[in-house]
């Protein structure tokens, strides 16, 4: 078994450009970062990438796999409505959506405000996201934007949701001649010519189709204007009707240099110009094809707030001052504008009727809310940290739903018991999210893939799971989601497997050849610095399970714990040998931050944090980066998957579930895997309960 | 005494000085950065979000040139100090809000918690310390001083996780007594009247008072106890049971003064905790104070908040000395700060 092992993985590491005798540590090289051309340029890499988007991706390293069966969440499927709560015989009523009461939600931690450009706590938008307009919502559970025309479903989407702000949007695509000439339209190929064909003119625009000589034309970047028609109906909770001026407005704030926007200004780095054709039209201008920019254009990414409002305000409190959103002064008002901030006008099927910072947040139907009247009456958000004190509230009738904070052991323990499924649902639901260990290459000890791996097959995950999580996680093999698209189900997670750590740390050069109990080589110790954060007791947990292994196998490990920013601070800094952290992300992310070498330099802060490089990666990125086809997109994140597998540069631990409860009245309740995995505003109360609540 | 305490007062901002500088530094030597804490948020558990991270250099670059953070310590420090003088504490990095404006409302919530468990403190030690002391080795003193020794010796955590379970579940709650266990209100309580707010006030803040006062009754009661038994034994006392005093007007009126005086050190220590409150009973009854604020503002390095926080408990320790010792010459007039001639 050894044998094999060792011939499979000197066939992969071969191809890495690593293994072999081990040699005399070397200090580590910066990687080579900016100003190089693109991976996907190299003719080597764009032969790579054809193999890929063939379906020829490379073979999955051969690290031992854990065999159990990995319980992936459903994706991409409508999840059941009440689950775990059916409706009692007789009461065959409570099937329709009645109107009224209060839905009071826990959460752990409170806003200081609800203005989603300024704050980047998840609770603003968990609260803001029934408030807010959207020009289009995404779906939960497909995680799309509108659905395809039928007459030109490439370019046409038209809004499903009559919530929407927008009725449809046009992406239209430019191509780009060789002296620099942009054409905007449809795109196509006719024989030795390419055909423009302009979609979404408006009044007083000048654009015709025409055909463009092959050698003209240089490059084509799809879907790079975008124009969105608004409803022509849409108020804000004030009554002003809602136009494209506000989105274009709100652009201006968000990209305003004194504006404490700085987590979503990155967002619209894509994007060249977003302007107000009319009140009616918005034309956004993007500076490249990219996968992602429908969050940007018409998403969630975009938070419109209304220009009337924060005119007057500007105005009043500073008169005689012109307004300008692109201004410092304005800026700086933006960042205090307390009543806005703390009150946000919105289009949502909510409003907000009371705010208090870190304490509660009361939400009351908007009745100009041009989409389906939600059911409650009023949602209450209450913000109870511990989550022993959350369960109590839940269970003296203070709170309905708990949506956030109660631990694994609390689910098995405290939750599913009958006493408490009789009056409650406990509820259990997976959104984007991953854990993992990372190993910093800088540190000689770790630069060998060999012995990365070793570490990671010396934890026992599926133990830790199943003692700690007791069940409430899945094991993952790689960074993204775990049901989503770009995840390769074909690369399993790793085994708990010692021995075949040991055979590789062997093969690695890594023995005890002084008897002291620590393998080493040339001199050095195989022992290393564990970094984690003191605001999780079950990665101590974690922790000592794998000291314990890790000390038998002769590996010396000391563990660090740091408060969250002296912590975030070092990450970022790559000033640590092993550390974990647990990612939040989209379905599908965006993996350039991750694993491009343009981060990997380790001089330099950035989120490439064990200083990744590898131009095989760097291709696949880029390319996934412009790749608009899912199918095509989905080979190349499956192929990044197996790249970063094989490297194992991080060890994959699990993707925990969220966890709740909520109060069985309620019903219409279905849970998504889009954060937060649940919308309030489908909830209701049948009548006959809505008693004993105002 | 005037003398005295003219002079206390002239050293009060020169004392000040001091704490704020040390101060300053140490918060700013402190590892982590406001910067990377505004891209990645807070923790929670651990979880950072992925997308927080794009363009992180030039977003930590362009958050401390705005808020002067790229510039050397002395010159921050100046800055600071010129803003203090003309009254502006600052703002905070997360929200751009006055930081006064920020601590005014929690400093009230805290001081208020504070204030009645302080009431209560004193209230109920007292009489138990002096009882303790006038039959001491008597019954009630053992089950007295067994029952302090327990209290003191109960984390508050456990405490309050306790009392959160006995009597937060409205089904069957501990003694039939339910109340609630987050909050200072009833959010639904629309236009209270005055009764009905100080009813509703009283049963949520109950619990955490409860919290907040039984570690400092064990030990107020015993001190009291033994500065008690200290003047008890003196031979003063002796002579007034001699001339045939009531034992009531020896223990209260004379003996009472002289034994308050390590109550009296007590009170003064106890004083800045209305400004600094407590994070676990903060915390564990979402009581949003000073405690909860501080630990906050550690998390997310808020520096403005912080030197105010760390100054006024500054000021607040500085007075409650200041205070004490006026009272210690009040309650025995031996007591004088008179330079001898």
């Amino acid at each position: 078994m050894r044998q094999v092992l060792r011939a499979a993985l000197a066939a992969v590491l071969a191809t890495a450009g690593c293994g072999g005798k081990p040699e005399p540590p070397k200090p580590a090289e910066p990687a080579k970062v900016t100003g190089a051309p693109p991976a996907s340029d190299d003719p080597a890499m764009k032969a790579f990438l054809a193999e890929v988007a063939a379906g020829r991706l490379p073979p999955v390293a051969p690290w031992p796999r854990w065999p159990g069966k990995v319980e992936s969440p459903p994706f991409g499927v409508e999840p059941p409505r009440d689950a775990g709560n059916p409706i009692p015989h007789g009461k065959e009523a409570w099937a329709r959506p009645d109107d009224g009461g209060t839905l009071i939600v826990q959460y752990n931690s409170g806003p200081k405000d609800l203005n989603g450009i300024i704050s980047n706590d998840a609770i603003v938008t968990y609260v803001t996201d029934l408030v807010y307009p959207f020009l289009i919502h995404q779906d939960p559970v497909a995680f799309t934007y509108g659905r395809p025309s039928g007459e030109d479903p490439a370019h046409v989407f038209l809004s499903c949701r009559p919530g929407d702000v927008a009725e449809r949007f046009v992406k239209e695509d430019t191509l780009v001649s060789a002296d620099g000439t942009k054409r905007f339209g449809a795109v196509s190929e006719d024989g030795d010519s390419w055909v423009v064909r302009p979609l979404a003119v408006v009044e007083g625009e000048d654009r015709r189709a025409e055909r463009v000589p092959r050698a003209e034309g240089d490059r084509v970047l799809r879907g790079t204007l975008v124009t969105v028609f608004l409803r022509p109906d849409v108020k804000w909770s004030d009554g002003a009707p809602f136009t494209a001026r506000d989105v274009e407005f709100s652009v201006k704030v968000i990209l305003n240099g004194a504006v404490n926007s700085d987590n979503i200004k990155t967002y619209f780095e894509v994007a060249d110009s977003c302007r107000a054709l009319s009140d009616s039209v918005l034309r956004w201008a993007l500076n490249k094809q990219y996968f992602g920019a429908d969050d940007t254009t018409v998403g969630g990414n975009l938070k419109i707030v209304p220009l009337h409002a924060y005119r007057e305000a500007f105005e009043k409190a500073n008169p005689g001052k012109a307004f300008d959103p692109s201004s410092e002064e304005f800026g700086r008002f933006f960042n205090s504008c307390t009543p806005l901030n703390e009150k946000p006008l919105g289009t949502g099927p909510y409003k907000v009727e009371s705010f208090e910072a870190n304490r509660n947040a009361t939400l009351v139907r908007n009745d100009l809310y041009s989409g389906p009247r939600p059911h409650a009456d009023r949602i209450v958000w209450k913000f109870i940290a511990d989550p022993v004190a959350a369960v109590q509230a839940l269970k003296s009738g203070e709170i309905d739903f708990v949506a956030h904070g109660p631990t694994c052991e609390q689910y098995a323990k405290v939750m599913k018991v009958p006493e408490f499924e009789a009056r409650f649902v406990p509820a259990l639901w997976y959104t984007p999210s991953m854990s993992f260990i990372a190993y910093n290459r800088i540190n000689p000890v770790l630069s060998d893939p060999r012995v990365r791996a070793a570490l990671g097959l010396l934890l026992d995950r599926p133990a830790f799971r199943d003692a700690k999580h007791y069940g409430a996680s899945v094991l993952v093999s790689g960074d993204q989601f775990v049901s989503g698209p770009a995840y390769d189900p074909e690369v399993r997670p790793l085994a708990h497997d010692p021995e075949a750590a040991e055979a590789l740390l062997d093969e690695a050069g890594w023995r005890d050849r002084d008897a002291d109990g620590v393998r080493d080589r040339f001199g050095e110790k195989l022992e290393f610095q564990f970094l984690i954060t003191s605001e999780n007791k079950v990665l101590e947990e974690l922790a000592a399970l794998w000291v314990e292994s890790l000390t038998k196998a002769g590996v010396s490990i000391k563990i660090s714990k740091m408060e969250w920013a002296a912590f975030v601070k070092r990450f970022e800094d790559k000033k640590f040998d092993v550390i974990t952290l647990s990612w939040a992300m989209d379905p599908e992310s965006d993996p350039h931050q991750l694993w491009h070498s343009k981060w990997a330099d380790p001089g330099k802060p950035s989120s490439n944090a064990t200083s990744f490089a590898d131009p095989r990666a760097d291709a696949l990125i880029e390319a996934i980066q412009e790749c608009l086809d899912p199918k095509r997109r989905a080979l190349y994140q499956h192929a990044l998957h197996r790249i970063l597998d094989a490297d194992a540069g991080y060890t994959y631990l699990w993707c925990r579930a969220e966890i709740g409860a909520y109060d069985r009245r309620w019903r219409g309740v279905r849970l998504y895997p889009k954060r937060p995995g649940f919308d309030l505003s489908e909830w209701y109360l049948p009548k006959e309960l809505q008693v004993g609540k105002p | 005494m005037r003398t005295y305490l003219l002079k206390r007062l002239l050293l009060l901002p020169l004392t000040l000085f001091g704490v704020s500088l040390i101060t300053f530094f140490m918060i700013h030597l402190a590892p982590g950065d406001p910067a990377s804490i505004k891209r990645h948020g807070l923790s929670e558990g651990g979880k950072a979000a992925v997308e927080s991270m794009r363009g992180t250099k030039d977003a930590v670059t362009k958050f401390r040139e705005r808020y002067g953070l790229d510039q050397p310590l002395h010159v921050q420090y100046g800055r600071w100090l010129g803003r203090l003088a003309r009254g502006d504490l600052g703002k905070t990095f997360f929200g751009d809000r006055d930081v006064w404006e920020e601590i005014k409302p929690r400093l009230l919530v805290t001081a208020s918690l504070e204030l009645m468990a302080f009431l209560l403190v004193f209230a109920v030690a007292i009489p138990t310390g002096i009882y303790s002391a006038w039959k001491p080795q008597s019954l009630l003193d053992h089950l007295t001083s067994f029952g302090m020794f327990v209290l003191y010796s109960l984390p508050s955590f456990w405490v309050a996780t306790m009392l959160i379970i006995l009597f937060g579940n409205s089904e069957d709650p501990f003694l039939g007594i339910a109340l609630p266990v987050s909050g200072l209100r009833d959010e639904h309580l629309q236009d209270p009247t005055t009764w009905e707010w100080m009813k509703d006030v009283t049963i949520h803040a109950f619990l955490p008072v409860v919290c907040l006062s039984y570690g400092a009754l064990a030990a107020v009661s015993r001190y009291m106890r033994t500065g008690m038994l200290e003047v008890i034994r003196q031979d003063y006392i002796r002579t007034a049971r001699a001339k045939g005093l009531p034992e009531k007007m020896v223990i209260l009126k004379h003996a009472l003064r002289n034994g308050l005086f390590p109550i009296i050190t007590l009170a003064a220590s106890i004083l800045p905790v209305m400004v600094a409150g407590s994070i676990i009973v903060e915390t564990i009854f979402s009581i949003r104070g000073m405690g909860w604020f501080t630990i906050e503002a550690i998390s997310l390095r808020e520096y403005d908040v912080l030197m105010t926080i760390f100054l006024l408990s500054a000021v607040v320790e500085l007075i409650a000395i200041l205070v004490a010792d006026i009272l210690y010459a009040v309650v025995d007039p031996r007591v004088s700060y008179e330079v001898a001639s």
